[in-house]
């Protein structure tokens, strides 16, 4: 019958379609990355996956890197997974099985803590972008948490908070996972301190706009400072309508929201007394502002570079020389041990942008970060955070 | 005591809010019996409209408010025409379907041509003034100010003039206004450019207090969609007094009780509603 | 198609599918496959209610949904193996289907769209924000996947080879099929199909409209359930956003493009969307535009999707070879 052998046909090419193998270049190591590049962390993803971009220039510009004598070619396989942790295993699949990448970078804790359930089985590192303290406490070998704890933060912020005379703080945190884990960790470290958090009321930065509610009654407990933990424009406009509400006390604002971002909604005045990460440019770690240029020419003037973009930078550059010390592109395990081994970064002419200096057992990675006031209208001098 | 009053005002305007977006909706489903899901993306259109205009043109922000109305009245008239009228005769459940593929459509057209990020949009009227101790600014009184004038223009219109009469006319029996002569086809494409062009002006009004990015449309057109089954569907009263319940619900209950869960009693109302008066409180009757 | 041949042509695509795990050794298509399988069961259960009664339920991704979070917590929490979770968790979802649906069925067409909408929202919220059940945002993580089973002679199946949560998957996938050709073929069947016909008049012939529509709400939310802890126990992990209404939506483009009301349509649309953009590599972006204005398209001039069409086109072609014989 026509139709059947029709039938038969169509799923044979279609079985076929499976499995076309791409035959690929063999002095080439790639690197994969999945990550939100749509949706609405879009901006978030791209903003990681630049900084794994511009590494990959670099190094390639550089001729590439020397593995037991061969050279090679760094690529990136990036793949959108709409934050979506079943896409991310769908992806790392992809990439371990077709691209045979050593390696799989993300920078969400669903996506992450997905992958971690078989990435020590298929053999491949995870390069997590998360704050989430489980990734580095499962004990799980094969994992690197790139970000700074958020302890470091929350200590010291809460020390500059007392400093300042701060006694209660109220807090408008997100409700995505990270501002919950911020949020516990500060509510801890706050009271040691001394202080008293007189009011917790949890927004959703990324739908809400309104946050007349959520200001009224956090303001009615008249506290001196107010704790915004989310994104930087949704937690720039809680400023403003604060400010419109007649707060004039100070704001402590979690890692997430970035000064320098603030500003393109929110004016400098409006911010008087902020305690906040400072911005990366500001930073006086030397690379700093060199890495910033660098992206800014990179990227355009508008981009302005971030913390994420530079810590997947210096991570691509983390991992590679790491495979030039173990002599090998494919041994993970090996890998992961000679990356101690890489720092620091500047010995190899490389920019540390985030200053960042060890890795510890567990996978965390080691960085002075910098905290900020604005006093005066102005930012004043960085005070170091060590963790 | 000024805690309440506050929130009462942040009630008010939310409120006005709501009930404006929700006004477009009810217009156009009391007449095409069509559920427009894809309202807020629409709205979500004409935001970006007014801010591409101000920011890119320069245009008075009165001008560019009036080109969104008008543009996406267009478009309004438009998708009517290319996706809801081929199903006039099918299924219900067909158009809603529609309305979905709609709404991804639009919102992933806004990320591709926007991009994702969040755009401030300036204004001339974000300073706060203080009346008896609450303190608003002047573009929320607008919204309130605003959100009042076109309902009663939306009132006028519709029982005043002929045009309205005509609308009316076909909403209650279309077949009987077809023997009359009465274009059905113009009538809902005319339907569903103004209930748009209302979307547009809630949007543009609304757009400088808040940020305009690609999914700001989702929870607006959910919130339209509780007002006017609260409501009910095609009554425009039933917008206005849905709107404001709802918006005080959520000031009022967000501030005393729990933030956390304040959207719970947005959605929490409309499962109410439906279970116990699907029509709503001045709905014209169940479909 | 004569019976014979359709016989035939089930029995070589069951051979096919079965043999796949055995040749296809590379784990990324594995993958795909599995997760296929999973949404097929999903798009299926929805498939009862939207195909057979003709009303579109929003809340599906909510019952997926909790059947995840269900036996993930069973498992986690109360420490109770996989196969006693299993069940329990889908019982629990059939459950949370009967308590919606008794207040939702009740109205019909759009009200019911936007009725169950927020029903999805509602559940979304709850499992975001209360923690202490569900850990919200922060996600369960490390659920563990199937135990082995003891085998009577000796030995046990184990479930931690990527060809063994296949089989899995694709046992209950043909459970689903099984289940729900019966339901369609029986009397519950058939009532259905009057109901979506004309349910004043099938009200009238003493058909009890209310009850069959809470039972088939159940049973596709009690699938639905199924399809969420084959999920939680693949991927290990999970987190609020998999209630979320998105996966409502998913499952009807896939429904709708393969084809609403029959069996093996929402299973075409499912593989169709699961792996055809992969292997095109289309920007993200692109392709939720793509699914938007294809959404639209079909169901205007293709409205019961691709099986639907072949069927159309079959019919045609048999009228044809029968006039041709009788002229």
């Amino acid at each position: 019958m026509k139709s059947k052998t029709k039938r038969i046909l169509m799923g044979i090419v279609s079985l076929g379609l499976f499995l076309v193998v791409p035959a690929w270049g063999a002095d080439v190591i790639k690197f994969g990355y999945s990550g939100p590049l749509s949706g609405g962390a879009a901006k978030y993803g791209k903003n990681c996956e630049a900084g794994m971009v511009m590494a990959m220039e670099e190094i390639n510009g550089k001729g590439g890197i020397t593995v037991a004598g061969k050279n090679y070619k760094v690529e990136i396989v990036s793949l959108d997974d709409r934050y979506k942790p079943d896409l991310t295993v769908q992806n790392a699949r992809r990439m371990t099985s077709l691209d045979k990448v050593p390696a799989v970078f993300c920078p969400h804790s669903g996506g992450i803590l997905a992958m971690m359930n078989f990435n020590e089985k298929d053999g491949f590192i995870i390069m997590g972008y998360t704050t989430h303290p489980k990734t580095v406490e499962m004990g799980n070998k094969l994992i690197i948490r790139l970000p700074p704890d958020i302890r470091a933060y929350a200590s010291a912020f809460s020390d500059r908070a007392k400093e300042r005379g701060i006694k209660k703080i109220a807090a408008i945190p997100g409700v995505h996972e990270y501002a919950k884990i911020w949020m516990d960790i500060f509510q801890e470290e706050w009271p040691k301190r001394g202080g008293v958090v007189t009011d917790v009321s949890p927004a959703d930065y990324m739908k809400e706009t309104d946050f007349y509610t959520h200001l009224t009654k956090v303001i009615a407990g008249k506290p001196d400072a107010i704790l915004l933990i989310g994104a930087s424009e949704p937690a720039a406009l809680i400023v403003k309508q604060a400010r419109e509400l007649g707060f004039q006390g100070k704001f402590i604002l979690g890692d997430q929201a970035k000064l320098d971002e603030m500003l393109k909604v929110v004016p400098i005045e409006k911010l008087e007394g902020t305690i906040a990460v400072t911005p990366l440019t500001n930073r006086p770690i030397k690379d700093a502002p060199t890495f910033g240029k660098a992206y800014q020419k990179r990227f355009g003037e508008a981009e302005a570079s971030t913390f994420e973009s530079a810590s997947h930078y210096e991570s691509v550059y983390i991992l590679a020389y790491a495979m030039e010390i173990a002599g090998t592109v494919s041994d993970v395990i090996k890998i992961r041990a000679a990356i101690p081994q890489v720092f620091p970064l500047e010995k190899r002419g490389t920019l540390a942008p985030t200053g960042v200096y060890g890795l510890r057992d567990n996978g965390a990675q080691l960085r002075i970060t910098y905290g900020t006031e604005v006093i005066g209208g102005k930012w004043t001098e960085p005070f170091g955070i060590r963790y | 005591m000024v805690l309440f009053f506050q929130q009462l005002v942040n009630g008010i305007m939310l409120g006005a809010a709501y009930s404006l977006v929700a006004l477009g909706l009810t217009l156009i489903y009391g007449i095409l019996h069509i559920p427009n899901f894809a309202h807020g993306h629409k709205y979500m259109w004409a935001a970006f409209t007014s801010l591409f205009l101000v920011v890119n043109f320069h245009t008075n922000y009165w001008v560019s408010l009036v080109i969104a109305m008008v543009v996406l009245g267009f478009v309004g008239a438009g998708v009517e025409r290319l996706v809801y009228r081929p199903l006039r005769n099918a299924p219900h459940v067909n158009s809603f379907i529609a309305a979905i593929g709609l709404l991804l459509f639009l919102e992933s057209l806004s990320l591709i041509f926007w991009g994702a990020d969040f755009r401030r949009f300036p204004t001339l009227y974000d300073k706060p003034i203080h009346i008896f101790g609450v303190a608003i600014t002047l573009q929320r009184l607008l919204v309130i100010i605003a959100a009042a004038l076109f309902i009663i223009l939306l009132q006028v219109f519709i029982k005043r003039t002929w045009l309205g009469a005509t609308i009316e006319a076909v909403a209650q029996n279309p077949e009987g206004a077809q023997l009359v002569g009465i274009s059905i086809d113009r009538i809902s494409s005319l339907t569903f450019g103004i209930g748009t062009s209302l979307a547009a002006a809630a949007a543009s009004l609304i757009a400088p207090i808040f940020l305009v990015y690609p999914t700001m449309g989702a929870m607006p057109n959910l919130k339209a969609f509780v007002v006017i089954i609260i409501g009910g569907m095609g009554s425009i009263p039933g917008a206005v007094i849905g709107g404001l319940m709802l918006g005080l619900m959520e000031a009022l209950g967000g501030g005393y009780i729990s933030t956390d869960y304040k959207d719970l009693f947005a959605f929490g109302a409309l499962v109410t509603f439906l279970t116990l008066r699907p029509t709503g409180l001045f709905g014209k009757g169940v479909r | 198609m004569s019976r014979i041949g359709r016989q035939w042509l089930i029995l070589t695509i069951l051979v096919i599918v079965v043999i796949i795990p055995q040749v296809v050794t590379n784990k990324y298509y594995m993958n795909i496959l599995i997760m296929s399988g999973i949404w097929s069961i999903v798009a299926l259960s929805l498939n009862l209610i939207l195909g057979y009664t003709g009303q579109v339920n929003l809340a599906h991704g909510a019952f997926f949904g909790i059947g995840a979070y269900a036996s993930a917590l069973l498992m986690l929490k109360l420490k109770m193996g996989f196969w006693l979770a299993l069940p329990f968790a889908a019982v629990i979802a059939g459950f949370f289907g009967f308590l919606i649906g008794l207040p939702a069925l009740r109205t019909r067409g759009s009200y019911f769209a936007i009725g169950t909408l927020c029903f999805n929202i509602i559940v979304t919220l709850i499992v975001d924000r209360w923690e202490g059940l569900t850990e919200g945002a922060r996600g369960l993580m490390g659920i563990p996947g199937p135990s082995p089973i003891p085998l009577p002679w000796g030995g046990e199946i184990t479930f931690n080879t990527m060809a063994a949560q296949y089989y899995l998957v694709l046992c209950f996938l043909l459970l689903t099929i099984f289940v729900l050709r019966r339901i369609m073929q029986s009397l519950v069947g058939r009532t259905f199909r009057a109901i979506r016909g004309n349910e004043e008049l099938a009200e009238a012939m003493g058909i009890h409209a209310m009850r069959t529509k809470i039972l088939s709400f159940t049973v596709s939310c009690f699938f639905a359930g199924i399809g969420g802890v084959l999920y939680a126990s693949y991927i290990g992990f999970l987190s609020p956003e998999i209630t979320d209404y998105h996966v409502s939506f998913d499952s009807l483009i896939y429904i709708m493009i393969g084809g609403v009301g029959t069996i093996v349509g929402p299973i075409i649309g499912t593989l169709l969307i699961v792996t055809i953009p992969e292997t095109l590599h289309i920007a993200a972006e692109f392709r939720l535009l793509l699914y938007g204005l294809i959404l639209i398209v079909m169901i205007i001039y293709l409205p019961r999707g691709i099986v639907g069409w072949a069927k159309v086109l079959m019919s045609r072609k048999r009228k044809q070879e029968v006039s041709w014989e009788q002229s």
